[in-house]
């Protein structure tokens, strides 16, 4: 029986895997695909940026080879951000809520 | 857990963390240390001292290079290149070549002790230092000042101000500012607003304390925001609210502090733009900005030069400098607009 964190491992693996496959190299996210992934897996995080530009910049920074596609190892990096930034957010919550940790 | 979804949606996007640099000064490139050590050997030798070479090939180095051009000048003439170029120069163009040879930190931190020296302070020089650098660079410049002077900044700076002036140069000289964080705290942005405006507007008098540390504290893209929201409260906006609340010295380091957060090369082509108004120059600032300033976001300092004067920067050294020093001043420019 997986435990949560491996369920949670699996599920980042999957996620990638069902954007990457969907056009040309199936080991990695064109631009097209990466704006999919993000799309319908992270909708609220990027409608709650104002700009338009937000993917595009996204995937510049992700794609530190420069190949114009965004490997695994470069994809976990945003999720890796993403988790930093909630858990501080999850932090500010707690003191708001005064729960204890 | 729900809470990541709604937490994903307070994240504001803060991509490649350091502000991009415009600089109009870049490495030279087949760069060649002793050739061009050999070069200003021979310019300064020469009867009546060739200004020209000398200024052609420094302002055409970033300071690293050029650090490199004295190691190999001191190998070959057996001397330090900076008492050599000491004695060979003078006046404004001096005083602009011993700055490029100095480090960012080293120059400012020299700049801030000189502001102080002696009887009396130049208020505008420190306030121009102490209110545009960064944290990081305060925490530099401290060490380096220590190191040059073997005295304390936050002594020296006590030594030299006095009352809520003091206070402010102090809070900022700590470098006690947080680092911005991916997380917005609209909650907190309202409470800054609302505070700065309890504090000035709303009442008589002014709370300065607040002020100084809600300004001095807060991260920059944090304070930006507070400065939007703080709209909201007040009829004034920051800067004017500043200009109806404080007076003097006080005053001028507040407005400096909210317009570098606002746009810092802005306020960069302002002080060049006074510091050339008229027939002469303020070389003394005009030599600062213009030698601390190359190596990071001159360009930009250019384009805001242009839109805010209509003119561009270049024409307006040519204008109102003149020999190897404009020489000087046009090559670290980068060119006209």
């Amino acid at each position: 029986m997986p435990s949560d964190l491996e369920k949670a491992m699996e599920s980042m693996i999957m996620v990638f895997h069902k954007y990457a496959s969907k056009e040309g190299d199936n080991n990695s996210l064109s631009r097209r695909e990466l704006k999919d992934l993000m799309e319908n897996e992270l909708s609220g995080f990027l409608m709650s940026q104002k700009d338009p530009a937000t993917v595009d910049k996204i995937m510049k920074d992700l794609d530190t080879n420069g190949d114009g596609q965004v490997s695994f190892e470069e994809f976990v990096s945003l999720v890796v951000g993403l988790s930093i930034a909630c858990e501080q957010c999850y932090q500010m919550h707690l003191k708001k809520t005064g729960a204890r940790k | 857990m729900a809470l990541v979804s709604e937490f994903l949606g307070q994240l504001t996007l803060n991509i490649g963390g350091a502000e991009p640099t415009y600089p109009t000064v870049v490495p030279a490139s087949d760069f060649d240390p002793d050739k061009d050590a050999a070069r200003i050997e021979t310019a300064i030798k020469t009867k009546g001292v060739d200004e020209q070479t000398i200024t052609d090939i420094l302002t055409r180095r970033t300071y690293n290079q050029r650090r490199e051009i004295a190691f190999a000048y001191e190998r070959r003439a057996k001397k330090d290149m900076i008492t050599a170029l000491k004695g060979a120069l003078s006046g404004s163009l001096e005083a602009l070549v011993l700055g490029l040879m100095k480090s960012t930190s080293q120059y400012d931190a020299t700049e801030i002790k000189s502001s102080i020296k002696g009887l009396g302070t130049d208020e505008e020089t420190l306030i121009e230092l102490v209110c545009s650098r960064s944290r990081s660079e305060l925490v530099e410049i401290k060490s380096v000042y220590k190191e040059l002077f073997k005295k304390d900044l936050e002594k020296d700076v006590a030594g030299d101000t006095s009352g809520e002036f003091r206070a402010l140069l102090l809070a900022l000289v700590e470098a006690k500012r947080d680092e911005p964080s991916t997380v917005v705290d609209y909650e907190k942005i309202d409470e800054d607003a609302r505070a700065l405006y309890e504090a000035g507007v709303k009442r008589k008098g002014t709370d300065v304390k607040t002020w100084i540390s809600i300004m001095s504290e807060r991260s920059v893209p944090h304070l930006q925001k507070v400065f939007d929201r703080y709209k909201s409260y007040s009829p004034y906006d920051m800067q004017e609210s500043i200009r109806k609340e404080v007076k003097g010295d006080l005053e001028k380091s507040f407005l400096t502090l909210v317009q570098c957060f606002e746009n810092k090369q802005l306020y960069f082509a302002s002080r060049l733009a006074e510091a050339m108004k008229g027939k002469s120059a303020k070389d003394k600032v005009v030599t600062r900005i213009m030698v601390s300033r190359c190596e990071v976001d001159l360009m930009k300092i250019r384009s805001e030069f242009k839109k805010q004067q209509g003119k561009s920067l270049y024409q307006t050294i040519a204008e109102h400098t003149k020999g190897d020093y404009q020489r000087a001043l046009l090559t670290l420019c980068g060119g006209d607009d």
